[in-house]
């Protein structure tokens, strides 16, 4: 239950080769924290780094307020959780879940009450008697779990905890997962390729790239206002147009699109967008409307012409591509229930104004900024 | 370029029955997806058509020749498997033409060759590369030059983009699909995930317990599944048993009306996203009071759990919108819930 601050933090391998680099930010008291980002983004080394497997080439871990340096491994109270499930094959279920207790050196009584109450929380009591090779593989990460609470971990690291399971029953287990965190109050740290299970799971989502902090937000911060272009890129979808802010009035701005044709959108003003800067202008791609194009339109603000290219029926949604008639062409995620659109069909494509995020243009060209390799 | 066949394969090991008594016909050039839980089939199907499984009975043909008896290597198909199965220490380029090395093939034509499929799948910088300094995708893009360079005109993908990020796996699943198409080759692809297989396939087999269930074009699979497996499989869903009387049946004290059903004992299927959540009641059939419990963000969808007469819970999934952009103050407040009868799915016991 400690909070955990990292300051200025870089792990440097070799010159120039940081895999993590100037870290700033603070875990909370009982907080649950995904690291999400693409594979090299040095989101498992920010784990190693607070497990103290390896230590920080510049800067400080604060644990509670007091340097990490200066705690050993073994009085961090802090439990690692692993896809291929650290059990003992040799021992069952009870016997994995006693051993840390057991090295403890604990009174046989309190051993049996922590065992006991660690299967009951992970739902293992009827299976306390089964040896690793007979249980699924959720049941491995339940003992798994189990196994490192009982030894007294207050700090849960989680390398991608649900790697090896089913994609069905993942969603249960992240369930299961967040319950028993909150029940005993611990802080977790959790790092995962899944969006969705981050999103699920977490209270805030730290996203990196290249070893760095990109940003550290909420779940619907991410959705609703990302901070940063390659944020808006990693979690879920966005499309992106690339234009110059040419009018600035009281509360609006005008930015003209770059494309065939000179387009503009206007969207509210933000403070850190100045008149002639170049923008990137970002929309979810649930949020755009679309409707079949009326015989008779004046296009309003926001509004753009297009033809569908396709329109993919996939269960729980469709997806609609467009083709605008400036030269862009754009993705759309319906509900599937929504009027289904013939190739070729014109449109009309709305960008609501809350929809639009704009973003200060990258030193580098739009597409490495997106890029994740 | 290549047709395949099965004709009633079983597959055991022990009593183990890992492919019970399956039948699929696969065209020339179709892009096939194979969807069931992990050791319910998919897997087995690729691994029988490989020819790396042994059947206890039934018959294998590609190109309407029986290749039931034949080596891995005679029968012209690439295997991709999630841990993409790469030489560490070998470049993009030597991981390619190792199969052709080995098999003392004259390789000045064949790594002019390779160089056009690695050109294909992305790799041009990348060539002199050690595949171990490759992020995931580029890892399965090689796999992919690898068999296609082999000459494979079968492509089998067992869950390739399971360990690759989100983000790469939307683009692959769309470039290889291309990929696959521009070649003329024929793909089948197993994965766990719908959106996947109804993306990239032309036709989906469902299989559970080594039985294929439901073989058809994804839509009609999603929309008209042939039992309770497939509709809960297809996408997540909420389940119970009910006794349907005069085309209604009752959980917890909640009446349903349903239309054109017979008396009897049934397993209904609602999926979550087709329970319609609002704030104020539309005034149509099957709509309840409810109080909302839970919400959880799963990025593109929300997920809420609600409960109808404090004792049926309902979870109802929803396309993210702009309009729920403070979704998280909804927590314990009264909304409304409504089913579409025709979207009630409702399967003989």
């Amino acid at each position: 239950m400690p909070e955990i601050k990292f300051q200025r933090v870089s792990k440097i391998y070799k010159p120039n080769i940081k895999a993590v680099d100037d870290l700033n930010f603070t875990i909370y008291d009982g907080e649950y924290i995904s690291l999400l980002g693409p594979s090299g983004c040095g989101k498992t080394t920010t784990l190693r780094l607070l497990s103290g497997l390896i230590k920080p080439t510049i800067g400080s871990i604060l644990w509670d307020g007091v340097p990490v340096e200066n705690i050993d491994p073994d009085q961090r109270d802090i439990g690692y959780v692993f896809q291929q499930f650290a059990i003992f094959p040799h021992l069952n279920v009870y016997e994995n879940v006693a051993f840390g207790p057991r090295v403890k050196g604990m009174k046989q009584v309190d051993i049996e009450d922590i065992t006991e109450a660690h299967l009951k929380l992970v739902g293992l009591q009827e299976k306390s008697y089964y040896f690793p090779k007979s249980l699924d593989a959720a049941d491995l990460q339940r003992t798994g779990i189990a196994r490192v609470l009982a030894t007294g971990a207050k700090t849960l690291l989680l390398d991608e905890p649900m790697g090896a399971l089913d994609f069905k029953i993942r969603e249960k287990f992240q369930d299961e997962l967040l319950r028993i965190v909150k029940e005993l109050k611990l802080t977790a740290i959790h790092v995962t390729h899944d969006q969705s299970e981050g999103m699920a799971i977490s209270d805030r989502i730290g996203v990196m790239k290249k070893g760095k902090m990109i940003q550290i937000s909420s779940p619907l911060d991410y959705l609703y206002s990302p901070k940063q272009i390659f944020s808006a890129h990693f979690i879920g979808e966005s499309d992106f147009f690339e234009g110059v802010v040419v009018k600035y009035l009281s509360k609006t701005i005008e930015i003209e699109l770059l494309g065939d044709e000179t387009l503009s959108i206007l969207t509210k003003t933000n403070p850190s967008i100045l008149p002639g800067d170049r923008v990137v202008v970002g929309v979810r791609r649930e949020f755009f409307k679309i409707e079949p194009l009326p015989e008779n339109y004046n296009l309003e603000v926001n509004c753009f012409v297009g033809k569908v290219i396709s329109d993919r029926f996939l269960g729980e949604k469709r997806r609609t591509k467009v083709n605008l008639e400036f030269g862009r062409t754009l993705e759309i995620k319906r509900n599937s229930n929504e009027l289904v659109f013939k190739e070729g069909s014109s449109v009309l494509v709305r960008i609501p104004e809350q929809a639009i995020r704009v973003f200060k243009s990258p030193e580098i060209s739009l597409i490495d900024e997106l890029e994740v390799t | 370029m290549a047709s395949i066949e099965l004709q009633n394969v079983t597959v055991k090991i022990g009593n183990n029955i890992l492919l019970d008594n399956v039948s699929l016909k696969v065209d020339d050039g179709a892009y096939i997806g194979l969807l069931g839980p992990s050791n319910g089939g998919p897997s087995f199907v690729l691994k029988v058509i490989a020819g790396l499984l042994p059947i206890y009975s039934g018959k294998i043909f590609i190109d309407e020749v029986d290749v039931t008896d034949s080596h891995p290597e005679d029968r012209n198909v690439g295997f991709i498997f999630e841990q993409f199965n790469l030489f560490p220490h070998l470049t993009v380029l030597d991981n390619i033409l190792y199969g052709p090395r080995v098999k003392g093939i004259d390789l000045t034509t064949k790594e002019r060759e390779a160089k056009e499929v690695i050109s294909m799948v992305r790799l041009e910088n990348r060539e002199s590369a050690l595949s171990k300094e490759l992020s995931g995708g580029m890892q399965q893009r090689t796999g992919i030059a690898r068999a296609i360079t082999a000459g494979a005109k079968i492509l089998l993908l067992d869950q390739p983009y399971r360990a690759l990020d989100a983000k790469i796996r939307e683009e692959m699943r769309f470039e290889i699909r291309e990929l696959v198409k521009e070649l003329g080759m024929t793909a089948i692809h197993s994965t766990h995930e719908t959106e996947e297989a109804m993306l990239t396939s032309d036709k989906i087999a469902v299989f559970n317990e080594g039985k294929l269930l439901q073989f058809d074009n994804p839509e009609t699979v999603y929309k008209i599944p042939v039992n309770a497996f497939v509709a809960g499989f297809l996408a997540e869903s909420n389940k119970f048993q009910v006794k349907v009387k005069d085309n209604s049946f009752i959980i917890e004290n909640s009446k349903f009306i349903v239309d054109g059903y017979e008396d009897g004992e049934y397993v209904v299927i609602i999926r979550q996203i087709d329970v319609d959540l609002t704030s104020e009641p539309l005034n149509v059939v099957n709509e309840f009071e409810c109080i909302i419990d839970k919400i959880r963000i799963l990025g593109e969808f929300i997920r809420f759990t609600v409960t109808i007469n404090n004792s049926l819970t309902i979870i109802v999934r929803e396309l993210l919108s702009l309009e729920r952009n403070n979704v998280k103050n909804l927590i314990g407040k009264r909304a409304y819930v409504n089913f579409r009868p025709d979207l009630i799915k409702l399967f003989l016991v």
